[in-house]
């Protein structure tokens, strides 16, 4: 026989109740608990205050001294009368992981390791909670966060890194490296397993991972040689803030399609349709580059740090399947490519969930592994820990049928379908994303050897005035519409970065 | 970028001691104008423009690593919309190695074109 006990916050011992409800869930990192009490002549009117805490046992023993399931404070307490005098209290108690979710944090951090990151988060933000289980993770080049939570931070780092992060009933964070901790139990089938349900689905799996994160403005530069007739040329990208000279001289530039342009200017920017347009009118006269004339256009172009991680084996078997990140706080493309890939190691295969109730009442812990024998389902291996339900009545305690859990891969739900809708909502929200100029592709095919590409790049250089043979223009010698070209006078420029890709690493 | 199913095979002679299936170590970079999706099946590229040797041999002075670099000139680059690349052990012909799709690099008669590719052994 199991007994249920509830320290209050003057000492008190509550050992009856009508209903316990004790709730943890690693998809957001809380434990919650709810404790109905029969308020007979209102004998616990005083008896709690919010902010209060709150410590609850479920072990052997009467009243139970061990096995602490619950370490947290109370959130909010409801005085309830229904007919015939019958007053409930209910006492809605969080635990020390919310601590993490009502303060934020400010700040950027590079080249530190993850768990050094969150020391760091925690000693700043958050008292009351120690670190002794905060391992390094991967080291993180760069990473800042702006007023987020820091348990969304945790959740970010702790993404990138495969790792698990809680904190635990004696107010300690964890952060370890995913399903490396076990529980210690293997539960099995007609033994220590009284219900269960067993489910696979493909609705949270995903093989084709976008990873949108910030926009950052690079420089570029552009020319070309007009022919005295056309006034449009294409640029290569959309451009922001150009200067543009035709023959070394600088031109007045104006919107394309401006409703009124004031006399004077001399170029059009279509930026859409990335053109750069040279004006010729009676208010701006002819601006039109003559034959064989240089024009040059420097200007800013978005460059969005943008990633793609798809996995081929995943796509044969069962379909394209589309996750889009988007994060303005990623502006690392190491970054997005450690979401993408830990997003695809994730994602990649159909989820496979798991309900059980639990005969008897081992020790368990949010993210730590167990081990299940289920035949019957042809279920045999070991499975991390999503959520753990305590359901403590008088009849569950001594049927010991209190706790149920579920492990392996979550099943989508309403929560899955607000949390989409969050998802949209910030897509909207966010800044226009534009044409993704730079997407590297990482592969995950089926079979793979242990052969990789570092990096890849694509360079450009300009000619200048060097003399080539062959050349259209570049093999003349002498002078022609006012110019003329140096014998061999070189002028190559360096060579400069087109597009790139790889993990650099 | 990625090393396709056809140049994982060809690794295999290397590893076997057979360079005759690969030409003896020559290498080849082609470039292109087409556009298609990149996976480990592709088998060359959609349009391919010109393919260049690289000038002496593939640079393998840092540990694991292997560099390719080949160069174009301004006249074979003079009005090409470069959208492709790939890595030949052929001449002409074939399968790549490794290939890659990218947003398109134009090019006006006044510009050369190094294309490089860093592959690495783990």
């Amino acid at each position: 026989m199991f007994h249920f006990r509830l320290d209050s916050p003057s000492g008190t011992q509550l050992t009856k109740f009508d209903n316990v409800s004790i709730d943890y869930s690693n998809q957001n990192n809380l434990g919650q608990t709810t404790i109905f009490l029969n308020n007979v002549a209102g004998q616990y009117s005083g008896t709690f205050a919010v902010g209060n805490n709150v410590l609850a046992y479920l072990s052997t023993g009467s009243p139970p001294t061990s096995n602490m399931i619950f370490n947290g404070f109370i959130h909010q307490q409801e005085f309830i009368s229904y007919p015939n005098q019958r007053e409930i209290l209910t006492l809605k108690c969080l635990d020390h992981n919310s601590r993490l979710a009502e303060v934020t944090h400010n700040e950027a951090y590079s080249n530190l390791y993850a768990g050094s990151i969150i020391k760091a988060m925690i000693a700043k933000d958050v008292s009351g909670i120690t670190v002794t289980n905060v391992d390094d993770g991967i080291m993180i080049k760069h990473i800042a966060f702006r007023h987020k939570p820091v348990n969304e931070c945790i959740k970010e780092l702790a993404e990138i890194s495969d790792f698990d992060f809680y904190i635990d009933t004696a107010k300690d964070l964890h952060f370890k490296s995913e399903k490396t901790v076990s529980t210690g139990s293997t539960l099995i089938a007609g033994t220590d397993i009284t219900d269960a349900k067993i489910k696979e689905d493909r609705s949270m799996m995903f093989n084709k991972i976008y990873v949108i994160g910030g926009k950052r403005l690079v420089g570029y530069a552009q020319s070309g040689l007009g022919d005295g007739a056309g006034s449009v040329f294409t640029l290569s990208y959309k451009p922001h803030d150009t200067f543009v000279t035709v023959s070394g001289a600088e031109k007045v530039g104006g919107i394309f399609e401006m409703a009124i342009n004031p006399s004077g200017i001399q170029y059009l920017i279509d930026y859409d349709n990335k053109q750069l347009i040279f004006t010729q009118s009676v208010n701006c006269g002819s601006n039109i580059p003559g034959s064989l004339v240089e024009w040059k256009c420097e200007y800013q172009r978005l460059s969005p740090v943008a990633k793609k991680a798809e996995d081929s084996a995943s796509i044969a078997s069962y379909g394209e399947r589309r996750l889009v990140v988007v994060n303005e706080e990623i502006v690392q493309p190491m970054h997005a490519t450690k979401v993408a890939r830990s997003l695809l190691n994730k994602y990649k295969n159909p989820g496979k969930n798991i309900n059980l109730t639990v005969k008897g009442y081992p020790s368990f812990v949010p993210n730590q592994t167990v081990g299940i024998v289920y035949p019957f389902a042809n279920i045999s291996g070991t499975y991390k820990i999503n959520d753990i339900h305590y359901n403590i009545t008088t009849d569950s305690l001594q049927a010991e049928e209190a706790i149920s859990i579920e492990v392996g891969d979550r099943s989508p739900d309403v929560t899955d379908a607000l949390k989409q809708a969050y998802s949209d909502i910030q897509l909207l929200k966010a800044s226009p994303i534009g044409d993704v100029d730079v997407v590297t592709h990482l592969l995950d095919g089926a079979g793979s050897i242990t052969e990789g590409i570092y990096s890849w790049t694509v360079k450009k250089r300009s000619i200048g005035n060097s003399f080539i043979m062959g050349h259209p223009t570049n093999s003349c010698v002498g002078s022609f519409a006012g110019s003329y070209y140096v014998f061999g006078s070189g002028g190559y420029t360096a060579w400069t970065n087109q597009v790139s890709g790889g993990d650099w690493s | 970028m990625v090393w396709t199913t056809v140049g994982k095979e060809f690794s295999t002679f290397i590893l076997g001691g057979s360079m005759t299936a690969i030409n003896s170590g020559s290498w080849w970079i082609a470039i292109g104008t087409g556009s298609k999706t990149i996976s480990s099946t592709v088998s060359g590229l959609v349009t391919e423009a010109d393919r260049n040797q690289i000038t002496g041999s593939v640079d393998t002075s840092t540990a694991q690593r292997l560099t390719w670099t080949v160069d174009y000139n301004s006249i074979e680059m003079s009005g090409i919309q470069l959208t492709e690349f790939g890595l030949f052990h052929v001449s002409s012909g074939n399968k790549s190695w490794i290939q890659e799709g990218f947003a398109a690099v134009s090019f006006d008669g006044t510009e050369e074109l190094q294309t490089e590719i860093v592959g690495k052994v783990y």
